[in-house]
């Protein structure tokens, strides 16, 4: 049961003779030799003398193509001497004692070679690159850059199901050692290793080194404590930043959930539904970017002069209607919410289709209960569906509330944060961009501790509306 | 069981553990080994590169492979660059692989960090090139081209801004001349002026135009820049160049007097402007122009840099012809202390990967020929003083403006740190609409300046 993943063959029940016969022969047996043709020693001669050559060659061959002395050239000596010695010195251990006492298992080498095999490929790895790469950019045209990119592909999708299926065997031939009930104790952890060291590397590391960073000034190498959130909270320029969040997080959030079930409410039950959802949901498969630029145009404006015109559609209609053209996007108290508009008219198609997808699994025969009953239209909108849609309200509100956070593109695109409409994530974003790692650091800091207990809310009420399912 | 079997059994737990363990490691070390192989590929070049002798690459040697460039040309002047490479590519078989962005500052000091940089790239400004040039990443470049002749080639300002520590580590592509005063032959028949004063009485008057000036501060996410432009031109004319320097170093506060002075002078420009403050900031810098050639004129003088003959103006629905419907002059002396003061810019160009094909491209791009393939499709002024033949005779004055000035200074705004810049621009931004407000405005900049230059 534990053994069927291993790739290893085991020894035959152990032949009678010399003790030390026997040993050999199992050593050889697990090196994939014929069993009994040889003797111990003469296995392990070769063994050692496989790990030099391999080594060897592979270093020649990088020192031949590269034509000069690899920085990394020093570790692979390194590590083939070190396994050569390891392997001397565990054999002088193991093998006297596995002779004395035949086990079933497979000695110790076993791993070692698979082991050697993973660093060989990962030594490998760059000489492999060099000679694929070069073969694939013959084919794309003497490109090598493209070349090499192929040739990075296939590495990585031959090599990382194999270093894993590699782990596995490896691991699940050392669980064979153990007891069963440690075994059921330590396998879940071991297949669960893999997966928490990506997530270790690609968000607990990261998160812990943003906030590392955010404790030491620009050039990183003083710690200063909280000194960049002092800035943070005490610069005009940021906090105009965190008010323009807050706007955000208000009008947003309400203009679009409220907007969206507007929509999702109305057009329940009409008969070109599917149509107007669609025409409402387009917007949503527009990027942020373009959105913005679109925008822009409808933003337009231009001074009331002689010769001049209103470009922008917005303006041509308030001053066709006789009203005086607005500069939407730097009039401070309009560009905001001008801002903010174009958000909405993203996301109220999303907000629509959640909501949407909420009424439709409410009972109908509970709404014809309540109309029976004498209820009026509000009245089963507001004592029933409302009710009944709440959780998926909560969740689309959270979503909403996330995304009211962390805005940025439409911001960068359209004003670039002048004229006070400054957000967070774009401040980051400028720090970032003027070196000063410090103390954007502390801005994403500060960004995570407002979306992590909305994040949080918004997990567990996902998770309460599973549980009812 | 017995005793060795125990102990047996135990030294196998202990052992294959390790060997898991090991196993991890490796994975871990995997990682960063594949990292040191890209670092590796970089310097490859670089131990061939001190082992081969300068120049030894020659233009028509074909090398083949390819050369990765960043800039921030999009547009017609990715197609001028794109036109100037072009022989290159032909005579060497060097493919050049050019991305242009507008975060070119972003995407190189993130490169400077990880490692993963082009080969060649137009560097952000001497602020950040310095910066990047101490911190020992880009190549020295007088061991990639004939120094000697670049130094006799071009204007000894722009040798000396593109030396770090006694290294050569930036060359200029292009040059502009900023502080260019345009006008509408057909509107201004006044022709060039010799004093501000003249200007302004000119400007204030604007006989057959709506207003004086045209401004345009729109830029996208470098809106404001134009406004630094003119700032920048007044301090040099009012209090030197001296007074320029301790500025953009950040020794000189905003709020002294000298600083002042010239912001007030641009809020008298604004005042006076085609539009209003509004219409200065809704306004795009390319399309600022436009007025100058409407009828009714809108305008009656336009401050930009060389460039606006080249790419612009030409552009407009009126397809205004250089010369006929354009000239300019070069914005005059204020204080006569500071006769013949200039400014300009240029797009400076650096090398992060000493590669042959990348010191074959940087030899192609400063020798005269390839400059003059990016001059010849106008508006552009070389920085190497061999190009003389410019295609129209707005051009050629700009580049006899830039040879014979007295004083040359280079963009202000470009040498100060990021930070210090972004605030100018949005100074610029902030003043226009409140004037009001200058106080506030200046203070505000100081704050900036207390911590965005120091480590």
């Amino acid at each position: 049961m534990t053994g069927t993943l291993t790739a290893v063959r085991e020894p035959e029940p152990a032949p009678p003779g010399p003790q030390e016969r026997r040993a050999g022969t199992a050593y050889l047996a697990m090196l994939g030799f014929p069993v009994g043709a040889h003797r111990w020693y003469l296995g392990h001669t070769l063994a050692g003398v496989l790990y030099v050559v391999t080594f060897a060659l592979l270093a020649i061959a990088r020192f031949a193509l590269r034509e000069r002395v690899e920085q990394d050239f020093a570790p692979i000596w390194t590590v083939a001497v070190g396994l050569v010695v390891a392997q001397l010195v565990l054999d002088a251990i193991a093998i006297p004692r596995w002779a004395r006492k035949p086990s079933r298992d497979v000695p110790l080498p076993a791993p070692l070679i698979l082991l050697l095999g993973v660093l060989a490929t990962i030594f490998l790895l760059p000489f492999l690159l060099d000679v694929l790469g070069s073969a694939f950019s013959g084919i794309f045209g003497g490109n090598t850059r493209v070349g090499r990119q192929v040739a990075m592909m296939i590495i990585a999708i031959i090599g990382v199901p194999l270093v894993l299926v590699g782990y596995i065997v490896l691991m699940e031939h050392t669980l064979r050692h153990f007891t069963d009930v440690a075994q059921r104790r330590i396998r879940p952890w071991l297949w669960l290793l893999p997966a928490l060291f990506f997530l270790y590397t690609f968000l607990v590391y990261p998160t812990y080194g943003t906030i590392r960073r955010s404790l030491y000034n620009r050039a990183g190498d003083t710690f200063i404590g909280l000194e960049n959130y002092r800035w943070f909270f005490e610069s005009p320029n940021t906090l105009t930043a965190l008010r323009n969040n807050v706007l955000w997080l208000v009008f947003f959030t309400v203009i679009s959930v409220i907007g969206g079930l507007l929509v999702a409410t109305l057009f329940d039950r009409v008969r070109y539904e599917n149509f107007a959802k669609t025409i409402v949901f387009v917007p949503m498969a527009i990027s942020f970017v373009a959105a913005s630029v679109v925008w822009r145009f409808m933003y337009v404006w231009n001074p009331n002069l002689p010769g001049s015109k209103q470009t922008g559609t917005l303006n041509a209609i308030i001053v066709a209607l006789g009203g005086e053209p607005i500069d939407f996007i730097s009039t401070r108290g309009i560009n905001n919410f001008a801002l903010i508009a174009v958000a909405c008219w993203i996301w109220v198609g999303f907000c629509m289709v959640i909501l949407s997808a909420g009424i439709k699994s409410i009972d109908r025969e509970l709404l014809e209960a309540a109309r029976v009953d004498g209820a009026t239209e509000w009245q089963v909108f507001r004592r029933i569906m409302l009710p009944l849609l709440a959780p998926t309200i909560a969740v689309v509100t959270t979503t909403m509330l996330i995304f009211a956070l962390k805005t940025f593109d439409i911001v960068y695109a359209m004003t670039n944060g002048n004229f006070d409409t400054n957000v967070i994530a774009l401040e980051m974003w400028n720090q970032f961009s003027y070196a000063e790692y410090g103390r954007a650091s502390a801005v994403a800091v500060v960004l995570l501790a407002a979306i992590v207990p909305v994040m949080a809310y918004n997990i567990r009420s996902f998770r309460r509306q599973e549980e009812v399912r | 069981m017995d005793r060795i079997d125990n102990g047996l059994r135990r030294f196998w737990r202990v052992v294959s553990l390790m060997a898991v363990l090991a196993l991890l490691v490796a994975a871990c070390g995997g990682s960063g080994g594949t990292t040191t192989t890209a670092g590796g590929t970089t310097t490859t070049g670089g131990g061939t590169g001190t082992t081969q002798p300068t120049g030894t690459t020659e233009p028509g040697e074909q090398i083949g492979g390819t050369v990765t460039v960043y800039g921030t040309w999009g547009g017609a002047e990715e197609e001028a660059f794109r036109a100037m490479v072009a022989p290159f590519e032909e005579r060497t078989g060097i493919q050049v692989q050019y991305t242009g962005t507008r975060d070119i500052n972003t995407v190189l000091s993130a490169g400077v960090q990880s490692g993963i940089l082009p080969d060649l790239a137009g560097l952000p400004g001497p602020g950040q090139m310095a910066e990047w040039a101490r911190q020992g990443a880009l190549v020295d470049l007088s061991t990639v081209i004939d120094y000697d002749q670049y130094v006799s080639e071009t204007s000894p300002g722009f040798v000396e801004l593109g030396t770090v520590d006694g290294k050569l580590v930036g060359v200029f592509i292009k040059a502009a001349v900023k502080g260019l005063i345009w006008y509408n032959p057909n509107v201004w028949t006044g022709g060039d002026l010799d004093s501000w004063d003249a200007v302004v009485a000119a400007a204030n008057a604007h006989e057959g135009a709506q207003a004086g000036w045209c401004v345009g501060l729109e830029s996208g996410a470098a809106s404001g820049w134009p406004g630094t432009d003119w700032i920048e031109d007044f301090v040099i004319r009012q209090s030197g160049p001296e007074v320029y320097d301790r500025w953009y170093q950040g020794e000189l506060p905003w709020t002294s007097p000298e600083i002042r002075q010239a912001f007030e002078a641009f809020g008298e420009v604004i005042a006076n402007s085609y539009g209003g403050s509004q219409y200065a900031i809704a306004t795009n810098f390319g399309d600022a122009g436009q007025p100058l050639f409407t009828d009714p004129a809108g305008c009656l003088f336009h401050h930009q840099a060389s460039f606006m003959a080249g790419e612009f103006f030409p552009n407009y629905p009126t397809s205004p012809q250089p010369g006929e419907d354009f000239d300019f002059f070069i914005m005059p002396t204020i204080n006569p202390a500071y006769q013949g003061a200039l400014t300009g810019a240029g797009d400076l160009f650096g090398m992060f990967n000493d590669t042959p094909q990348a010191r074959a491209l940087m030899q192609w791009l400063v020798s005269a020929e390839a400059q003059q393939i990016w001059v010849d499709r106008g508006g552009a002024i070389s920085g190497n003083s061999k190009v003389t033949s410019y295609p129209d005779p707005i051009s050629q004055k700009s580049a006899e403006a830039l040879a014979k000035a007295e004083v040359f200074r280079f963009d202000a705004s470009d040498l100060m740190p990021e930070a210090m810049n972004a605030a100018f621009w949005q100074a610029v931004l902030d003043y226009t609409q409140n004037p009001g407000n200058l106080d506030r405005i200046l203070e505000d900049l100081d704050r900036v300046r207390q911590d965005a230059y120091g480590g």
